[in-house]
């Protein structure tokens, strides 16, 4: 939940980590927009979000989102390595893991 | 439940939507049955939107008093509807016309579990091989996934399959039987079975609308899995920038479908 994800995008800011939303509040309509640029700024919503409906068909009927909220754990190379992981504790785990994987493959192209 | 689910819950529940059902069956039957169909259809409608007015004030003021969600939210009144539904399917038992009444039940149950075993036990018994069975399949999933239904789920779909002789029907059936495949699947067999399926169906119907579903659960499967590359994503952010998801490449991304609602 939020107080969650802004406390792992802090924690994890000077590592390769990026949370990105894909919003479904009607950021389409002038009044859907205003009221969640209101709430983002209240709620101290710093990441990035697309506009789940500035596609058709929009970015959660191609990705088969049956439920909200619904996560997708994605890795350095872009593949997919959890879903539905909705623990806090359990999520934290897999993605530091992640992260670190992340991390060594860097070093490793450096070299 | 956390609130955004719950806020969702309450956004989300959409009611009944009535349909025209065509049928060979005498007018009067059919006339009648479509006519009570949609006085059960419109009553249960506008009292799902009645509790969600009343339950939404509610929320939002225990929230503003710091309180816990009342019990009104989860609560919708389907209780009479469902009862209904049922008096309905048994006024007509045996005929079509007993399928719409009984996919309402499957549609929008909420705690009636018994009802909803009884409706899918039904449309097995009776009607797995009629050729209007196909509007039920769909909102068997839900009966599966919320009321634990299934193994009879499993096994109306299997007869349908194997024994229904309408083409729409079998492909409907593939279609549910594919997708519940794939959403309980633990393994490569299991999703084996589940692309197996939903290949057939092209090769049974020229139906659009059910090629089209039977790819876009084809694409979960070779796209959505894990392990497989993310299909990208080009859109717009919420400042009405491009961006997209391959940018962040090098990062590991968790990627969040979501809303304040």
């Amino acid at each position: 939940m939020i107080p969650h994800e802004r406390s792992l995008v802090q924690k994890w800011k000077d590592r390769p980590f990026a949370l990105i939303g894909v919003n479904s509040d009607g950021t389409d309509s002038e009044d859907g927009l205003k009221k969640f640029l209101e709430q983002k700024e209240k709620m101290g919503v710093t990441w990035r979000s697309f506009r789940n409906e500035s596609l058709e068909p929009s970015i959660s009927d191609t990705w088969r989102v049956q439920g909200w909220p619904t996560l997708y754990f994605i890795d350095h190379e872009g593949v997919i390595r959890h879903k539905d992981v909705r623990d806090e504790a359990e999520m934290e785990k897999v993605l530091d893991e992640m992260i670190t994987k992340a991390e060594e493959a860097a070093k490793g192209a450096k070299k | 439940m956390s609130r955004p689910v719950l806020a969702a819950l309450l956004l989300l529940w959409s009611p009944a939507l009535a349909f025209a059902q065509e049928s060979d069956k005498p007018a009067v039957v059919q006339q009648d049955a479509e006519s009570a169909y949609q006085a059960l259809a419109k009553g249960f409608q506008k009292a799902i939107q009645d509790w969600r007015t009343e339950a939404m004030k509610q929320v939002k003021e225990a929230q503003a008093a710091g309180q816990p969600i009342p019990a009104i939210a989860m609560n919708p009144p389907t209780g009479e509807f469902i009862s209904k539904a049922q008096e309905l399917a048994a006024q007509y038992e045996g005929k079509d016309e007993a399928i719409q009444f009984l996919t309402f039940i499957c549609k929008n149950a909420n705690k009636e579990r018994n009802a909803v075993s009884k409706a899918v036990q039904t449309l097995a018994s009776d009607h797995a091989t009629s050729a209007a069975i196909g509007e039920a399949l769909p909102f068997l999933e839900m009966a599966m996934m919320r009321f634990g239904a299934k193994k009879p789920v499993m096994s109306l779909l299997d007869d349908v399959v194997e024994n229904n002789k309408h083409e729409a029907c079998v492909a409907q059936a593939l279609i549910t039987r594919g997708t519940l495949r794939l959403s309980a699947a633990e393994s490569d067999e299991d999703r084996a079975a589940a692309t197996a399926d939903l290949r057939r169906v092209g090769e049974i119907t020229k139906d659009e609308d059910l090629l089209a579903q039977a790819k876009d659960a084809l694409f979960e499967i070779e796209h959505l899995q894990v392990g497989c590359t993310a299909p990208d994503i080009a859109a717009k952010d919420t400042d009405g920038v491009d961006f997209k998801l391959s940018d962040y490449r090098g990062k590991v991304v968790l990627l969040d479908f979501w809303g304040f609602w």
